[in-house]
């Protein structure tokens, strides 16, 4: 595959870790790209409380894709002098497609709903998410991960921050590894946010945010 | 008398404190400090810098992450009063501790 078609694949089918609420009026670009999904999640936060927005969940493997309208509530947030922790209840409604056999051009209602939580500060971060995810006959899936980071640096506003990353993901009903474990680094600027990493298992995971 | 002189420089230094509380020297005049919990990264930083910029009285706002404050410095003879700072960082998903008023030259 070409670069360019790949960046572009990467761009147009992928979700990242970074939270699923903006501030008021904040338009976010989220994506993840793994060895066995990718997805794009783009939302809108008319509040700090909740976003909606578009997703689209890519199965390579499997070959099957979700497209849906996706719901964040941030159910608590909790502030401190130098930290911050959340908690969010995500979900999602659509339909999911598969033109891979058995099925042929197959279509069935399809959604997930999933709750995540982090707590960070400006050295160390950790986090917790869970998804359980539904498409009839296609697929049915239920996936978690947890999450440790920590600053090398803790550089100023502005600046190129950098998070060395631990993800730990088990996922029960696929193919692959139950248990994927995978050192990440991060990289966060201004308004972009880019981490990548490889499993253990060998799986490429690259993931970018943008906020406007 | 004695007791009356120390009880007169206690609260000097009473009254003192309290208005250091309330009005400090800034950088600028015409401003507000005002600590914020829960600032940890740059979006956080860049949340609070949209949302009160787009207020006509805001000049300008410097977000400080180490020490969890911002400094928003108003247009002359402009200002916001402290229930709507408190308002707008709420509104972005941030704690408001304290509003430091700035001394007016």
């Amino acid at each position: 595959m070409k670069p360019v078609i790949l960046f572009v694949y990467i761009f147009i089918f992928s979700e990242a870790d970074a939270r699923p609420v903006s501030y008021p009026g904040g338009v976010t670009l989220m994506q993840m790209n793994d060895g066995y999904f990718s997805n794009l999640h783009l939302h809108y936060s008319p509040s700090i409380k909740y976003s909606v927005g578009l997703k689209i969940e890519k199965n390579r493997v499997e070959k099957w894709t979700f497209l849906g309208m996706q719901y964040n509530n941030l159910l608590k947030r909790i502030n401190k002098k130098n930290s911050q922790a959340n908690f969010y209840l995500k979900s999602a409604i659509g339909s999911t497609h598969s033109d891979e056999h058995p099925f042929s051009n197959h279509k069935v209602p399809a959604g997930f709903i999933g709750f995540a939580t982090d707590w960070e500060d400006r050295r160390f971060f950790t986090s917790y998410e869970n998804k359980y995810s539904y498409s009839s006959d296609i697929a049915k899936y239920f996936q978690q991960k947890v999450r440790f980071g920590i600053a090398p640096y803790i550089g100023d506003y502005g600046d190129l921050h950098t998070w060395v990353m631990f993800q730990i993901q088990h996922t029960p009903k696929l193919e692959t590894e139950e248990i994927n474990v995978t050192p990440l680094l991060r990289f966060f600027k201004d308004v972009y946010l880019v981490e990548s990493g490889v499993s253990l298992d060998g799986e490429i995971i690259l993931n970018a945010v943008v906020r406007f | 008398m004695r007791k009356i002189y120390l009880t007169l420089v206690f609260c000097f230094f009473s009254i003192s404190a309290f208005s250091d509380s309330k009005n400090i020297e800034c950088a600028k005049k015409n401003s507000v400090n005002v600590d914020v919990n829960g600032m940890v990264c740059d979006f956080c930083a860049r949340a609070l810098e949209k949302v009160f910029s787009e207020k006509q009285e805001v000049a300008e706002i410097d977000v400080d992450l180490d020490n969890g404050k911002i400094s928003i410095n108003f247009n002359d003879g402009a200002s916001l009063d402290d229930s709507l700072i408190q308002k707008l960082v709420t509104n972005s998903g941030y704690d408001v501790v304290k509003i430091n008023r700035c001394e007016r030259g």
